[in-house]
């Protein structure tokens, strides 16, 4: 269990590419936290700078209260699972689990237990004298893990390693990884693309957007409170609706009759107006009027992808089944939604404003 | 009729071709020369007589047959170790360029597309007694180089010259070999705490065994047979058959002495050898290989 501290940590690669630029980021002792963002934005030249397979061309790196930056990959402590596993083809599983131990000359006896507990702990004992060639992707994912529990690191390193199985497969190593991590205390790094494993596993999540941290804070504060448009379209599934805001002389606008009110520093700033597909339910009075384009159905719930009049950017409706086919709504068809949760606005920076706003519908002319 | 019944000579005739290159250029003069490994002719060509198995009980008796056996034995290990080690050595080297990768390639593998009699000649002006070039250097380092007086010498050169035109081809491998290596794996041990060395000892060398194993089958095949060209240009099989190796030895009694029934048994001898060789390549080493 360590922690990790990255003072203004930076790699500038040849040609001036800043992959990681001046990132400053803690990990508390026994916390797992994901770094998340879409591929590129420098999550994983972060991990190969911890692990000590990149160099770090500036800022400090800290391990447990010890500048790491020139220390050797094997001296930092940290073990790492890897995407495509890296398994020693060559070697049967006890022999990848043991291959640290051997090189730290450990007595056999020590080596031999700490195998068969780790292998226990993760359910391939039958597996220790096969080949990685003769094991499923599950169980080198599990040999993976238990190469990194074996040397009984004071950091994990993970770099995306549930991309290579199968979506059920997945979802159960997902599982297993966060109960492994609880009951083994360890300090976790783990990097992924995958925003649904970011929010299932993390005690705090890391959003990362062309080598800078976009935001940092627990999944739930990431997705109630996200601090840019950016983290907005990442975090929770279907993505927010970003819809920009019109400015008319007596203010903002969503369509022509429906007015942002409120808070009039928000109002004065809005350029984007953030809604989650959850909080829009059908309502014959609500105040947005659409046409409907496409229905997606889920199962217990059904995507609605409609169009707002004035807006080329489609608004993604979370709407239970039972009650869209009572409404008897149907593709091209129009359709009515009232806002049934917060709004969020983001200022022409895409940065949140965190000011009070609700959507006021405007008199019709007629009815004046 | 189904299709391939129809043209089941199709398939024949289009092997033809190729079918009849190997029984003209392969089977009939290997059958030739184990049928005149029975026999003796006379000086002239004329006539030969069935001497059952005279002609190998000749060779096995003969010194010279074991002078070239033990110069054969000793110029492989040179040759094939050597041209393995060395295109090992350069395939790590070259794997960690970073600049011009590309032009060190192409250098490394140029020697293999020059034919074995042009690179045999190409050595033997080198170091040619009076008017090599290299002579001239080695002579100012106070060593007095004449291959053709010298059998060390003369085995050294034909040695370096084999394995300079081998080594290309061992190079194109091992380098192919390497970068088939996920760098992740090698990245997986340095965490592990392997240093640089026990790295290549421990993941790189055994993730290379089949490539080297294959090497291995393709080097005896080419020390014992294709480096004929070489020392036919440099050194003649001499001083004194300091460089005569067994397939040398064939061409001289066969080709020069015409003693046909001697080198047809040689030749049956040297098939028997590699046979064996390859067999027991196969047999003991290729277990030890790791897929």
């Amino acid at each position: 269990m360590a922690t990790l501290t990255c003072r203004q940590l930076s790699k500038t690669y040849p040609g001036d590419h800043r992959a990681v630029e001046a990132l400053d980021l803690t990990l508390e002792a026994g916390e797992l936290m994901v770094v998340v963002g879409p591929s590129g934005c420098g999550k994983s030249t972060l991990l190969r700078m911890v692990a000590g397979l990149e160099a770090i061309s500036g800022g400090q790196l800290i391990i447990d209260g010890t500048v790491a930056n020139a220390l050797e990959p094997a001296r930092r402590g940290v073990a790492m699972v890897f995407q495509n596993y890296a398994l020693y083809p060559h070697m049967s599983v006890f022999d990848n689990m043991a291959y640290a131990l051997k090189l730290q000359r450990r007595p056999r006896a020590e080596i031999e237990r700490r195998v068969h507990e780790a292998a226990t702990l993760l359910g391939i004992d039958a597996l220790l004298e096969r080949r990685p060639r003769h094991l499923s992707g599950g169980q080198r994912q599990r040999v993976a893990m238990g190469r990194a529990i074996v040397r009984e690191p004071a950091l994990f390193l993970f770099d995306e390693p549930l991309s290579n199985l199968d979506a059920a497969l997945r979802v159960q190593m997902r599982q297993e990884i966060r109960r492994l991590q609880q009951r083994l205390g360890a300090s976790m790094l783990y990097v992924t693309h995958d925003q649904v494993e970011a929010m299932t596993l993390a005690d705090r999540l890391v959003v990362m957007r062309e080598g800078r941290i976009e935001q940092i804070g627990t999944p739930m504060s990431l997705f109630e409170a996200p601090a840019s448009c950016f983290v907005a379209r990442f975090i929770g599934s279907p993505a927010m609706n970003l819809i920009p805001v019109k400015r008319a002389r007596d203010g903002a606008h969503l369509c022509a009759r429906l007015q942002l009110s409120g808070d009039p520093e928000a109002t004065a700033r809005a350029a984007t107006l953030g809604l989650r597909p959850e909080h829009l339910r059908l309502d014959p009075q609500g105040e947005l009027a659409g046409t409907v384009e496409m229905i997606e159905p889920l199962g217990v719930d059904a995507l609605v992808h409609c169009r707002l009049p004035e807006h080329h950017e489609p608004l993604t409706a979370r709407l239970p089944m039972t009650a869209l086919a009572a409404s008897g709504i149907r593709q091209q068809g129009a359709i009515r939604l009232a806002v049934d949760g917060p709004l969020h606005l983001f200022d022409d920076q895409d940065r949140r404003l965190d000011h009070a706003a609700r959507l006021t519908p405007l008199p019709s002319l007629f009815a004046i | 009729m189904t299709t391939f019944e129809r043209y089941r000579f199709t398939p024949w005739l289009l092997l033809a071709p190729q079918l009849a290159i190997v029984a003209v250029f392969f089977f009939w003069p290997a059958a030739d020369s184990l049928r005149q490994a029975f026999y003796v002719q006379d000086a002239f060509g004329l006539g030969e007589r069935f001497v059952g198995l005279a002609n190998f009980q000749r060779v096995m008796a003969s010194s010279g047959y074991w002078q070239a056996m033990s110069v054969t034995v000793l110029f492989s290990v040179l040759v094939a170790g050597g041209a393995m080690l060395l295109a090992l050595l350069l395939a790590v080297l070259a794997d960690r360029v970073l600049h011009g990768a590309r032009l060190y390639r192409v250098l490394l593998t140029w020697p293999y597309a020059i034919a074995p009699a042009v690179a045999g000649i190409l050595w033997m002006f080198m170091f040619d007694p009076v008017l090599g070039v290299l002579t001239h250097v080695l002579a100012g380092f106070g060593v007095h180089w004449d291959a053709q007086l010298h059998p060390g010498q003369a085995l050294a050169l034909v040695v370096i010259a084999s394995i300079w035109q081998q080594m290309s081809y061992n190079f194109v491998f091992f380098l192919a070999g390497l970068q088939m290596i996920p760098t992740s794996l090698l990245e997986a041990a340095a965490i592990d705490g392997a240093g640089p060395f026990r790295r290549f000892i421990g993941i790189t060398l055994p993730l290379l065994s089949p490539t080297a194993f294959f090497l291995l089958v393709m080097n005896s095949v080419y020390v014992l047979f294709e480096t004929f060209a070489t020392i036919d240009n440099t050194t003649l099989g001499g001083p004194g058959g300091a460089t005569r190796t067994l397939v040398y030895k064939l061409y001289e009694d066969g080709f020069v002495a015409r003693d046909l029934g001697s080198s047809s048994a040689q030749s049956v001898l040297l098939m028997v050898l590699v046979g064996a060789l390859t067999f027991v390549q196969f047999r003991y080493l290729e277990r030890r290989v790791q897929y």
